[in-house]
């Protein structure tokens, strides 16, 4: 079994590794981290950014690197996606910007917002989900003279390109792509991913599959750890034998105090 | 590898700019007049669902 460690055991823990040849100098970010980054409203914002800047950015400046897997990256710029759309549509009901749209879609909208701000209030982010996106997204097109053209100029407006601009954002901070399709990057796994042990990865503690296959690409590479915000991350990393380590906030980490995993397991 | 990169602590500000870019103005009235266009179509439909329940015979009963 793995190992959590804290922000705060950080610089200890990695002073003890940091040398050791049969590791590769970098570690997988999880969506979870990247939108931490990303989004001060996040209740861990400040953690993470803190972390970062003193402990992270100062190892990627030796040369030290971040990856983003399949996963983790398509997570990260899916939230982008609904936070863009969210805001943008809750700025045309609060009346910012001039955009006048369908009283139809208007209600729906402002009813939407309604249930996330009540979603807000039990510590959920202020972003719509695909479900309510996709209602939003009917009240522009039923019955109207325009048909769909409202939705799709609103998504041609707010959305094109712009996640795009997301990733060079991250990557002129040197978050960079994983791939074992990638030659140049053959020294930084040491198997090759498969679904069958992502599939075990997942059955060993009901962990979703979108996360056991990051967990997967994570034990395939020479990465000593992986840096995540994940509860069930973490609890999958003491869960099961051979896992490497993960790095998580202290407010996360505390929480597994109450857990006892067997290291036979 | 030595080079220094951006710090993380303006990634947040960055995309917020980003997400809150103001749209151009020619896009807005042409949207504008779409929606106008729409409400005044869903009007006259209205209207003339309004004329044909008021023509059927049941209406009268």
């Amino acid at each position: 079994m793995g190992q959590v460690i804290s922000f705060s055991e950080f610089k200890r823990y990695y002073g003890k590794i940091r040398h050791r040849s049969d590791f590769a100098k970098g570690t997988i970010l999880d969506a979870n981290i990247l939108i931490s980054l990303t989004y001060e409203v996040k209740q861990n914002y400040e953690e993470v950014v803190s972390f970062f800047d003193e402990c992270l950015a100062p190892e990627r400046d030796q040369g030290f690197r971040f990856f983003t897997t399949v996963n983790t990256r398509s997570e990260y710029l899916d939230f982008n996606r609904r936070l863009i759309m969210t805001e943008r549509l809750r700025d045309i009901v609060d009346g910012m910007g001039g955009l006048k749209i369908a009283s139809k879609a208007r209600t729906q909208i402002q009813y939407q917002s309604g249930q996330l701000k009540r979603r807000e209030q039990q510590g959920g982010d202020p972003v719509f989900n695909d479900t309510q996106l996709k209602i939003i997204k009917s009240a522009f097109s039923a019955g109207r003279f325009s048909g769909n053209s409202g939705w799709l100029k609103l998504c041609e407006k707010f959305l094109a390109f712009k996640l795009d601009e997301v990733e060079k954002k991250i990557n002129i901070r040197g978050v960079e792509y994983i791939s074992q399709h990638e030659s140049s990057q053959a020294d930084l796994f040491c198997k090759k991913i498969d679904w069958p042990e992502a599939k075990r990865i997942s059955e060993k503690t009901c962990l979703g599959l979108s996360d056991a296959m990051i967990l997967n690409a994570f034990q395939c590479s020479r990465f000593p750890f992986i840096v995540s915000s994940d509860f069930d991350i973490g609890y999958a990393v003491l869960a099961s034998k051979g896992m490497k380590d993960v790095v998580m906030p202290d407010s996360v980490a505390r929480k597994y105090r109450d857990y006892h995993f067997n290291e036979s397991d | 590898m030595t080079e220094k990169k951006k710090s993380f602590r303006s990634l947040a500000e960055e995309l917020k700019a980003l997400r809150k870019r103001p749209l151009d103005p020619k896009f807005i009235e042409e949207f504008n007049k779409m929606t106008e266009e729409d409400d005044r179509r869903e009007r006259e439909e209205e209207e003339k669902r309004k004329k044909k329940i008021a023509k059927t015979p049941e209406a009268d009963l």
